[in-house]
């Protein structure tokens, strides 16, 4: 203990958890283990506002790590990255208690509860959203926390997220999770401290997601730690850096953090934040106000005069007007709208619209999530109830697809997900409706196709669900990307830049040019024994370049019908199915 | 009293052997179907090729098929010289508007002769088989509304599924939208349809041949018990003919032993299924 305190001390300042990515630098980083503080001043117990700055701090030490946490994924594909994801559930969290005057921990540890689960997005996002939940069942009317209450409700966290998932992985979040809670048991039993639990806690977190790679192979082989385990830890390790009294700032204003890159689907600029304020002052310079704003968006509305100066301004980025604004004078009605929500709620609204009256009315409605324009009106043609934008970069939160569900004028409901990571968020969403709701697993959108076509008009919720699940699996899928980094996975070693072929979600081909891959994809699913095959060409793809892939593949394989359909969807050249 | 039996009257949709009209006095009466100003008085075999030859084009400007008023109401002055019982079972209702004007033509005998008219909610096959049912009964000189009762409790029991590979007649049909049968076109998508309560409604949808089929003989093979199951096919010489003997291998496999007559399907639901379409009725018996 002794040596280590010195070693901690020491190399307190080298230690960011940002080189913690790499597995070598990893493995390089020195035990976290004990404190540096007054010993003889210990922290015995955290009430409400105590819970409510560690998770503030939690939330800042993610948002500066979430690039890092993104550049984990295993599969060097534009996926749902596990940082952003988190990132928007800690906000999610955060948001629902940022102005709760409770003071008691129970209470506080409940609504964030709730906030990470409505706003849990992604497989990660939902996990830690569970963590949260067992962490909060533990503390159930728990004023404040002593040492041995919360390691208690820290080991209540990881079982909650053990029961979370249907087959739980080691090597993964869960893991960093249990291992983490396992300790703070011991430690609780040892002191009173909490920051001393809470520093055992981070140290073992840190080693439990150095450890992944070696209990999930796939991470050692593409040179990466688990991406969610080295979030938790993150979080934890912002909670002990407040802890020892290190200030946090979160780089932008909360509102402000929530990452438009992430929320945006692609290519649909304009979709910022609606923002709004009064400036009071002395002397306030309406022109050189209105100057200032225009500059940092569109549709600057300012009016005013010496003493107060009304601004409305549309802004991908409303940190920055909203700095401004303070920087000469005070702030009041500060207002800030995410249009991106309001124009999802438009297109659910749109959704809506009553459908031709010869439409069938089945009394199974269906919510579908689809990336693209293209596969949006694919879907809605063939009958969904609602379609969620999102996909591979943009995974929706539990609560849009609540929301979603819970707008269908049905009351059984089917989710197709068409994406592994948005099925937990889906299956949240079937535990909170109120609705029957199943969920069928669906991990490529030819799957959702092929799955909502199965759909009969006459049969039941269940019995609709299993024949839908049936239908999907029944389809080959290949995905045509391009690599955003350079990795060895499944016996491919893939340079950054170059174009790669998923053939049912699992890295088969690279090559050169999107058509070449696709090709080459083709080739491994055996289409042969197949009867249609199916180009669902992307955003990067033109009309002419998907033909002539067509023609391509028709002279390959003269026996199978060739179709081509605009998808639309960003990222994916191309999205081939065959059955 | 000794009363006449009662006469039924159907139009030339109702699959019906010759023999079988003849022998109990069925009056089947033609079907009129227009495509703009082309007109087409479906009433014997030749018309119905010269008819089916404009189907494969397209179903551009066709408008519903109906048995106008004025042709049910020569009928019934005619039987009602040798019965004062008049059972009409035409087309389903859904798919024609002979069923309307059956209705309206009844109206002036008011008094003069009992005339019911039932919605079969069914076409081809299903037709003929409750129209064959009921002129056997009328034949053994069974009352009308004992008649009626037979009629009406044999329709539940008759089921017609389908599939198309044309999107264009349901769409002429408002069955789905322009959008859907543009999509649904580009992806080679199968509609499979059932008639129910005389309309044609989506049961699922399906990309590939083979799954239609199946698809189709899983319908069938989910039956308890099964009278009789007809393999309807279309009428004209297309690709479609070439996989009635797929399905009725799939059939056959489901249903050991059963006799699996094929039948072509009527000019009224080629205006709605169009020239491609497969499928089966099954009765169940009752």
């Amino acid at each position: 203990m002794k040596i280590e305190d010195v070693l901690c001390s020491r190399q307190r300042f080298a230690r960011t958890s940002q080189e913690a990515g790499a597995l070598t630098n990893h493995q390089a980083i020195a035990r976290e283990q004990g404190a540096v503080r007054d010993p003889d001043d210990p922290i015995r117990l955290c009430d409400g506002r105590g819970l409510k700055r560690l998770i503030k701090s939690g939330l800042a030490w993610l948002e500066r790590h979430q690039a890092a946490i993104n550049s984990l994924n295993v599969y060097p594909v534009p996926d749902g990255d596990t940082g952003t994801n988190m990132l928007l559930t800690m906000q999610s969290a955060y948001h629902e208690i940022q102005d709760s005057p409770e003071d008691a921990v129970g209470t506080i540890a409940q609504k964030v509860a709730h906030g990470a689960l409505m706003g849990a997005r992604g497989n990660s996002g939902v996990i830690l959203s569970q963590i949260f939940r067992g962490f909060a069942r533990s503390l159930e009317g728990v004023a404040a926390f002593n040492s041995v209450q919360f390691a208690a409700a820290l080991r209540e966290a990881a079982t909650m997220a053990y029961k979370g998932v249907i087959k739980p992985v080691e090597g993964t979040i869960l893991t960093v999770a249990r291992e983490a809670s396992e300790v703070a048991v011991t430690a609780a039993a040892s002191s009173e401290d909490l920051v001393y639990v809470l520093a055992r806690v981070v140290a073992e977190a840190r080693d439990s997601v150095t450890r992944t790679p070696s209990l999930l192979p796939v991470l050692a082989e593409a040179g990466v730690v688990d991406a969610g385990g080295q979030g938790l830890f993150v979080i934890l390790e912002g909670m002990l850096r407040s802890s020892r009294g290190e200030r946090l700032s979160m780089d932008t204003d909360l509102t402000a953090a929530m990452h438009l890159d992430a929320l945006h689907p692609e290519g649909e600029e304009g979709y910022g934040y609606d923002i709004q304020f009064v400036v009071h002052g002395e002397g306030l310079n309406v022109e050189e106000i209105r100057e200032a704003i225009a500059s940092m968006g569109d549709s600057a509305l300012v009016v005013g005069d010496s003493r107060a100066v009304k601004v409305h301004v549309h802004s991908p980025e409303p940190g920055t007007p909203i700095n401004y604004g303070a920087s000469v004078g005070s702030l009041s009605r500060v207002i800030v709208e995410n249009m991106q929500e309001q124009y999802q709620d438009f297109i659910l609204s749109k959704a809506q619209q009553p459908k031709l009256p010869s439409e069938p009315l089945s009394g199974v409605g269906t919510v579908i999530v689809a990336p693209g324009a293209g596969l949006t009106t694919v879907f809605e043609s063939l009958g969904a109830s609602i379609v969620v934008p999102g996909g591979q970069t943009m995974n929706p939160s539990t609560e849009e697809l609540l929301e979603a569900v819970e707008s269908v004028p049905t009351e059984d409901v089917i989710i197709l997900p068409n994406n592994k990571n948005i099925i937990m968020a889906a299956e949240q969403a079937k535990a909170l409706s109120g609705k029957s709701v199943q969920v069928v697993p669906t991990v490529s959108v030819p799957q959702g196709i092929s799955a909502l076509l199965a759909l009969n008009y006459q049969a039941d919720l269940v019995t609709n669900a299993r024949v839908m699940a049936e239908a999907a699996k029944a389809i080959e899928t290949a995905e045509i990307t391009t690599a955003v980094r350079s990795v060895q996975v499944n016996g491919l070693s893939v340079q950054e830049g170059e174009v790669i072929g998923l053939v049912n979600g699992k890295l088969e081909v690279k090559g050169d040019t999107p058509t070449d891959v696709a090709v080459e994809a083709l080739a491994v699913m055996h289409v042969e024994d197949l009867e249609i095959i199916t180009i669902y060409h992307g955003e990067s793809i033109s009309a002419d370049e998907a033909q002539r892939l067509a023609e391509e593949i028709a002279n390959r394989y003269p026996d199978q019908e060739v179709e081509i359909v605009d998808g639309g969807q960003p990222h994916y050249h191309y999205i081939l199915s065959a059955e | 009293m000794s009363m006449a039996n009662v006469r039924v009257i159907t139009d030339i949709t109702a699959y019906l052997e010759p023999d079988v009209i003849a022998q109990h006095q069925i009056t089947v009466l033609p079907v009129d179907i227009r495509f703009g100003d082309e007109k087409y008085h479906i009433g014997s075999q030749d018309s119905w090729d010269r008819f089916y030859q404009r189907i494969a084009k397209g179903p551009a400007q066709l408008t519903a098929a109906t048995v106008p008023a004025s042709v049910f109401q020569e009928t019934y002055s005619r039987l009602n010289r040798e019965t004062e019982e008049i059972l009409v079972i035409p087309g389903s209702s859904k798919l024609s508007q002979a069923y309307a004007e059956a209705k309206i033509a009844a109206r002036g005998f008011l008094g003069r002769c009992r005339i019911m008219v039932v919605d079969s909610m069914s076409a081809s096959w299903g037709l003929g088989l409750v129209v064959q049912a009921a002129a056997e009964a009328a034949t053994q000189g069974r009352p009308l509304d004992a008649i009626v009762r037979l009629v009406r409790g044999m329709l539940p029991h008759i089921y017609l599924v389908f599939f198309v590979e044309r999107l264009d007649y349901l769409e002429r049909g408002g069955r789905i939208s322009p959008a859907q049968a543009l999509l649904g076109t580009m992806l080679r998508i199968k509609p499979l349809l059932l008639v129910e309560d005389g309309e044609i409604v989506p049961l699922e949808k399906v990309r590939t041949r083979a799954l239609a089929i199946e698809k189709v003989a899983d319908f069938v093979a989910e039956f308890a018990a099964i009278q009789q199951v007809v393999i309807l096919t279309s009428p004209l010489d297309n690709e479609i003919n070439e996989l009635v003997g797929e399905l009725r291998d799939h059939l056959s496999a489901a249903l050991p032993g059963l006799h699996l007559p094929t039948v072509e399907y009527d000019p009224i639901l080629a205006c709605h299924l169009g020239p491609e379409a497969l499928g089966v009725v099954v009765y169940e018996g009752l």
